[in-house]
């Protein structure tokens, strides 16, 4: 199984997003400078009771749902008087192209300040995680089926040899080996669930804000529709509150207890546990609403901030079996674990020193 | 034929006569370094083996997991680092000390043999008799150190298609699938 999330693809969507809501933005802008300047709604004219006609004109608002907007587009001329009534003129619209500057600096902005936001998120490729989880797997391997229980050969030489010596070799050094040995399978199939739950959380955070901006673009695109069903009743800009659900952020316990048995005979399960989706069990539902762009922005970057909180979270649960595995490593090293006097985390230096305290029961020494 | 190196399939140790040390002594006792020579020579290395590509394995997998903890939003990834050096420093030096204790076995076992000559000639006989075992004797590599690069070759790390049947090969039962299996059940 891949990991799904593709780093390029969320660019492209994020970008997508900003595309929409810069686009929502400089329509909005244009509607509320239409309405600021009186240039939309009914006009009184004098020996007419309806909405004039003449000297309206249109503007095409927006690329995704284009409409077009009826406006004044004269207004009476200047320097008239008495019976003289000058010529009305045109209005003056150059006002619109700071509207879509301003909303091009404004999107720069915001998508510049979101991308370095979630850039914590989305820098580490996921799959990275699974070339030290398969170099364990072998290890593991390795030491389980190479190193067998008479690893040393000597399983029934040890009881002939005697003295202080005999003792710190055969029972110090040769005994405790195969739980040593244990120990580090053990340790080696914690350190696995560990790598895999780091994983986890990686893929957990990174599809949660590609569902994000998958929704946010998906919101931007309904408010632009909106715009443009609005346009049919030529009213001015009356951005309702939409709403979107996000159907997948990382909630706050995402990883089951790494470390439990055999956790490497499921390497692949749990290196797989999130690569594709956050796990159905460990998301929650999020709602986006927006009426404008910037809130558009503001809702993602809040639930960005949600979502990194969830994420740091997640590793803190991960950061606490880190300390445990430690700790049971500690206990290993006094015996508090084992209950043993013995070192079971690494065998002792095996003292054989010829000095007289190693010696075989055929000598007369141990009669 | 006396051979003076220890390492030498043919290699049969002194019998002097003038040693007084009361180590031993009889076929058993020849029978018993014996013992002490294979497990020094042979099968303490071998295990020292496993364990020194072992710690070469986990000093891979620590530098793997450094350059992923300093692109994580989080300290965990620096913290698993260390439980993985942790690991690798328990395997190194495991590795140390069962190839010192082979190699302490070995001269303890030429050693003692030249103590008694019923001994020396018993051991003598069973190396001969398993002159091929003693043919090409594993030799000592040591891991690399902390600092060390890394030695593994990357082109060797199994895919993940391989995993399953290295898990199989070594009896590792695979528990969540078997979880799964009796929760459909």
């Amino acid at each position: 199984m891949a990991d799904t999330f593709d780093l390029a693809e969320f660019y492209t969507v994020t970008s997508e997003a900003y595309d929409l809501m810069e686009e929502l933005h400089g329509i909005d802008g244009v509607l509320d400078g239409l309405d600021e300047r009186g240039l939309t709604g009914y006009r009184v004219t004098p020996g007419s009771s309806n909405m004039a006609s003449d000297g309206d004109s249109t503007i095409t608002l927006g690329t995704t749902h284009s409409f077009t907007k009826r406006y004044h587009g004269t207004q009476p001329g200047s320097g008239g008087g008495g019976y003289y009534t000058a010529p009305a003129e045109p209005v003056d619209m150059s006002w619109v192209d700071d509207v879509y500057d301003a909303a091009s600096a404004w999107r720069v902005a915001a998508q510049t300040s979101f991308e370095s936001d979630v850039e914590s998120i989305v820098r580490l490729e996921s799959s990275s995680f699974r070339t030290p989880s398969h170099v364990l797997v072998s290890t593991y391997a390795t030491l389980k089926t190479r190193v067998s229980v008479d690893w040393a050969g000597l399983s029934e030489q040890g009881s002939e040899w005697e003295g202080e010596a005999a003792d710190k070799f055969f029972k110090d050094f040769h005994a405790p080996f195969n739980s040593i040995r244990e120990n580090h399978l053990w340790a080696l199939d914690y350190l696995n669930s560990l790598i895999a739950a780091a994983k986890a959380v990686n893929d957990a955070g990174q599809h949660s804000v590609m569902n994000l901006v998958t929704e946010a673009k998906r919101l931007a695109d309904r408010q632009l529709q909106k715009r443009q069903d609005d346009s049919r009743e030529q009213s001015s800009a009356e951005a309702l509150i939409l709403l979107s659900t996000i159907s997948g952020i990382a909630g706050a316990l995402l990883f089951p207890v790494p470390g439990a048995a055999a956790a490497l005979g499921s390497t692949s399960l749990l290196l797989n546990y999130a690569a594709t989706q956050v796990p159905p069990e460990n998301s929650k539902l999020k709602n986006l609403e927006a009426s404008s762009a910037e809130e558009v922005d503001g809702a993602l970057v809040d639930e960005l901030a949600e979502v990194k909180t969830n994420v740091r979270r997640n590793y803190d649960g991960v950061q606490d079996k880190v300390a445990e595995m430690r700790e049971h490593i500690d206990g290993m090293d006094d015996g508090v674990v084992t209950g043993s006097k013995v070192n079971l985390w690494t065998p002792i230096a095996a003292s054989l020193g010829n000095d007289g305290t190693f010696y075989h029961e055929s000598s007369g020494r141990g009669l | 034929m006396t051979r003076t190196d220890p390492h030498d399939p043919d290699y049969v140790p002194p019998y002097t006569g003038q040693d007084g040390r009361d180590v031993g002594s009889g076929d058993r006792f020849g029978g018993d370094l014996y013992a002490l020579y294979s497990a020094g020579q042979l099968h303490i290395p071998t295990t020292a083996g496993h364990y020194s590509q072992a710690a070469a394995e986990l000093h891979y997998v620590q530098a793997l997991l450094e350059s992923i903890a300093s692109q994580l939003p989080h300290p965990v990834g620096h913290a698993i680092a260390r439980r993985a050096e942790d690991v690798y420093d328990a395997l190194r030096l495991s590795t140390k000390r069962l190839y010192d204790a082979g190699e302490t076995l070995v001269l303890i076992a030429d050693d003692y043999a030249k103590t008694d000559q019923e001994a020396r000639d018993q051991f003598a006989g069973l190396l001969e008799r398993d002159a091929s075992l003693f043919d090409n004797p594993p030799a000592r590599h040591d891991p690399p150190r902390p600092g060390d690069p890394p030695t593994v070759d990357p082109d060797d790390v199994p895919e993940e298609e391989d995993l399953d049947q290295i898990l199989e090969d070594a009896d590792i039962e695979d528990q969540l699938a078997d979880d799964d299996a009796e929760e459909e059940d």
